[in-house]
Parts: structure tokens; C-alpha cells; sequence
């Protein structure tokens, strides 16, 4: 149970960091300046 | 036996390894994933072309393969630890450098050759050597996965991360604050320090440095794994590198490449996770050529339909997932056959074919597109090593090699 618990949470915790870098990528000023920089490229 | 059981009541935990070696790996892989951001800061300010830029990161990714046996070796033979230490000093001083240098050639020589060098003493070569040493062989790939998926996690989140740094710290101050992030791996090594006797044999015989590049070299299951890889290498880097233009021909917005690099990075954590995990209860062998096999389905679908932000975003989900799965099983099989004694020399051997194919997929991506004026020779080209990818490691041979040399 308590183990059973634990994994739970670090599978929770795990979801919740990546959501949040997810959002990171989602916000317009970033996802503007990393296509400048990509196309800049080509 | 007797050596067996002292050897475990010297291992470090599992906890500990997972913990302290998968932060190595997420820092190691993290920094140097953004590197592209600052192409243009450095460029401009210094007055560069594009070519000494991405010369000095080409170099990087080569000094990288060709020093990973050496890390590996020095690693296998003197402990995890020491090599830890010198590559995340190195890190450090690569990162400075990148700063400082004011011509191509000391840009080349930091951001280049030390980071190289230092990436070989950083990542996964290495620390897979403590997991190998460290960890119950049946858990082995399970840790593998959880140590990969915390590296592709580090490269998912570090893009945000250094494109906040340069906006709000300048590109320079963005280094200096890098440089001492490389430094923490230092305290990391501590958790990953090994006692002496751990760098004993996994079965048989102490064997040397020289017998053991012979014994794999020679053995048909070793040369597959490296055919395997390299073209692991070839066809990621290629995606990765040239895919936006692909887009960009294709008439789609920069934001829908932005969102699908975006994607792969997300599915690449799942996805080494899953592969580690799978690993466990399916022979390696059989994940590896299915993951070549999706690969190759995918990119004929992707090539095969009419391209669209919904296309793109499915392939970018589906070759994220695939993208670094290969890594735990591939190492998990070379520890298998051949122990863990010279793991991390071996592992580097097998990363230096993957690097190769890497360079290759960069180069031949940009040589084919000019001769022909489209990727499609290339994605072809990648569709047909995928198959080649999948054929040749259903022979692969799992189990540990038989030494005719017995312990004296």
C-alpha cells in the first residue's frame, strides 16, 4: 500500500512536470521566438 | 559466491542510482539540447556566418562518439565517479569558454571539442556503467529507461528554460548560469561513487581492456546492435535537424514545426520510459526491431498522406515516442552479453556508431537536398536503413557470452 502510494505519487508528480513544460512550449512569446530562431536555420 | 555476495553488500542502492544518476543525465542532456538558441545572439554579436557556428556544434557531436570509448574505459577501470568529476569540470569550462571566445577556432576548441568531451563523461555511457554495476540485471532495463527518460526529459525541458535565460539574462550571463548548472553534476557524482571491488567481472574471469574490444568486435550480436544504432542516429538527427525545412517547403507555418519539436519531446520521455519498462518482459531483441519497424510505418505514413498540421503533430507524437527508446534496450543487451565489466567502454562503442550515422543523417539530409532539390531521396533513404534496422537485430543473441577462459 505504502509503496503502491509512493509510486502514485512520483507517477503524479512526473505528469504535473511535464504538463508544465508542456504550457512552457504552449506560450505564444516562446513558441514565436523559437520558430524565428528554427527558420532562421534555413 | 563468496565474491558475489561481498560484491552486493558493496553496491549502492537503488534509489540512489536512479536519483542521483538520472539528474547527471538531465543536466547533462538538458544544456546542451538548446544550444540552437544561441546561434543568433553569438553569430551577430560576433560578427560569425552560420557555418562557424554549426561547424564548432558538428565537431562537438563528433568529439562526442570518438571520446565516449575513452570515457568509458577510463570509467570501467577507475570508477564512474573520477570521470563524473573531470566532465562536469569540463562542461563548465566549455560553457565559459563558448562565452569568452572571440574567434572560430577558440569557439571550435570550447563549445566543440571540451563540450565533447565533456558530453562523453556526462552521459549515458557512463552512468549506465553505475546502473549495470549497481542494479539486479532483472531490473537493469527498467532503471535504464527511468535514467534515459530523465535525459530526454532534461532536452524537453531546457529549451524554455535557456530561451528565458538569453531573453532575460542576455545570451552571455546565460552561459555563466549554465556553467554552474554543469557544476552541480559534481555533487551528483558523489551519490554514484563506487567502492573498489565493484569493478569486478559479472561472470568468468578479470578481463582486459584489449580482450574485451576483441571478444566484441568479434561476436556477430555486438556488430548487429552497432548496425542497429547507427542507424538509429541517421534517421533521428536527420528529423530532428531538417525537418522544419521539410515543413517550411511544405508550406506550413514555423509554429507548427516549433509545436511538433515540441511533441517529440514530450513523447520521447513516455516512450524511453515504456522501452525500459518493456524490456523487462519482452526479449530486447524483438523491442528493438519493432521499434525500427514503427519507425519505418510511421515515416511511410507521414510521406504517404498529404502533409498537415494534424499530420505532423500524429508523426511528431509517434516518432517522439520512438525517438531515444532504443537506448535502454540496446545497452541493457550489451551488458547482458557481455557483463558489466567494460560496460561503459562497450556502450560508448555502440554511441560512436550511433554518432556516426548521426553525422551522416545531418550531412547526407543537406548533400541530397541540393543534388535534388527535395528530402525525399533522404526520407527514403531513412525509411530503407529502418527496415534494414529492424531485420538485423532479430539475431541479436541476449544471452551472456560463453568464455572458455574459467576463473583461476
Amino acid at each position: 500500500m505504502k509503496s503502491a502510494a509512493k509510486r502514485w505519487l512520483a507517477r503524479g508528480i512526473a505528469a504535473l512536470a511535464l504538463a508544465l513544460v508542456f504550457l512552457a512550449y504552449t506560450q505564444p512569446a516562446l513558441m514565436t521566438e523559437l520558430s524565428q530562431q528554427l527558420w532562421a536555420c534555413f | 559466491m563468496n565474491a558475489t555476495t561481498t560484491a552486493a553488500d558493496a553496491k549502492l542502492s537503488m534509489t540512489r542510482v536512479l536519483i542521483c544518476g538520472a539528474m547527471v543525465v538531465t543536466t547533462s542532456m538538458g544544456i546542451r539540447h538548446g544550444f540552437g538558441l544561441w546561434l543568433q545572439p553569438i553569430t551577430m554579436e560576433r560578427g560569425w556566418t552560420r557555418e562557424t557556428f554549426s561547424f564548432a556544434i558538428a565537431i562537438q557531436n563528433l568529439c562526442w562518439g570518438l571520446a565516449g570509448p575513452l570515457a568509458g574505459m577510463v570509467a570501467d577501470r577507475f570508477g564512474a565517479f573520477r570521470v563524473l568529476l573531470a566532465g562536469s569540470l569540463l562542461y563548465a569550462l566549455g560553457l565559459l569558454g563558448m562565452a569568452a571566445s572571440a574567434s572560430g577556432w577558440a569557439f571550435t576548441a570550447t563549445a566543440g571539442v571540451l563540450m565533447g568531451v565533456a558530453q562523453a563523461g556526462t552521459t549515458y555511457a557512463i552512468v549506465y556503467g553505475v546502473i549495470g554495476r549497481n542494479i539486479a540485471p532483472e531490473k537493469r532495463s527498467w532503471a535504464m529507461g527511468v535514467a534515459a527518460a530523465a535525459g530526454s526529459f532534461g532536452q524537453f525541458l531546457m529549451v524554455p528554460v535557456e530561451n528565458w535565460l538569453i531573453g532575460n539574462a542576455g545570451w552571455q550571463n546565460a552561459l555563466f548560469v549554465l556553467a554552474a548548472v554543469a557544476l552541480v553534476i559534481m555533487p551528483l557524482a558523489v551519490g554514484l561513487r563506487e567502492r573498489p571491488q565493484q569493478g569486478g567481472p559479472a561472470h568468468g574471469a578479470r578481463q582486459s581492456i584489449a580482450s574485451a574490444l576483441r571478444e566484441a568486435f568479434g561476436y556477430r550480436s555486438f556488430q548487429l546492435l552497432m548496425a542497429g544504432y547507427f542507424v538509429c542516429g541517421f534517421q533521428l538527427v536527420f528529423i530532428g535537424v531538417h525537418m522544419p525545412s521539410y515543413l517550411k517547403d511544405r508550406g506550413l507555418s514555423p509554429q507548427v514545426a516549433t509545436a511538433a519539436l515540441a511533441l517529440i519531446g514530450l513523447f520521447n520521455v513516455f516512450g524511453t520510459y515504456a522501452a525500459g519498462s518493456l524490456g523487462e518482459k519482452v526479449p530486447k531483441r524483438y523491442l528493438l526491431s519493432g521499434i525500427y519497424a514503427l519507425r519505418v510505418l510511421a515515416m511511410i505514413a507521414f510521406l504517404s498522406v498529404p502533409v498537415s498540421p494534424m499530420t505532423v503533430y500524429l508523426f511528431a507524437a509517434m516518432m517522439g515516442f520512438l525517438w531515444l527508446s532504443t537506448v535502454p534496450p540496446t545497452n541493457a543487451v550489451v551488458a547482458q552479453i557481455f557483463g558489466v565489466q567494460h560496460m561503459s567502454m562497450l556502450g560508448g562503442f555502440v554511441f560512436l556508431s550511433h554518432q556516426v550515422g548521426s553525422f551522416l543523417g545531418v550531412w547526407l539530409g543537406g548533400k541530397l537536398y541540393d543534388k535534388t532539390g527535395s528530402y525525399d531521396v533522404v526520407w527514403w533513404l531513412a525509411v530503407a536503413l529502418g527496415v534494414m534496422a529492424a531485420l538485423v537485430n532479430l539475431p541479436v543473441r541476449e544471452g551472456a557470452i560463453e568464455r572458455r577462459t574459467a576463473a583461476a
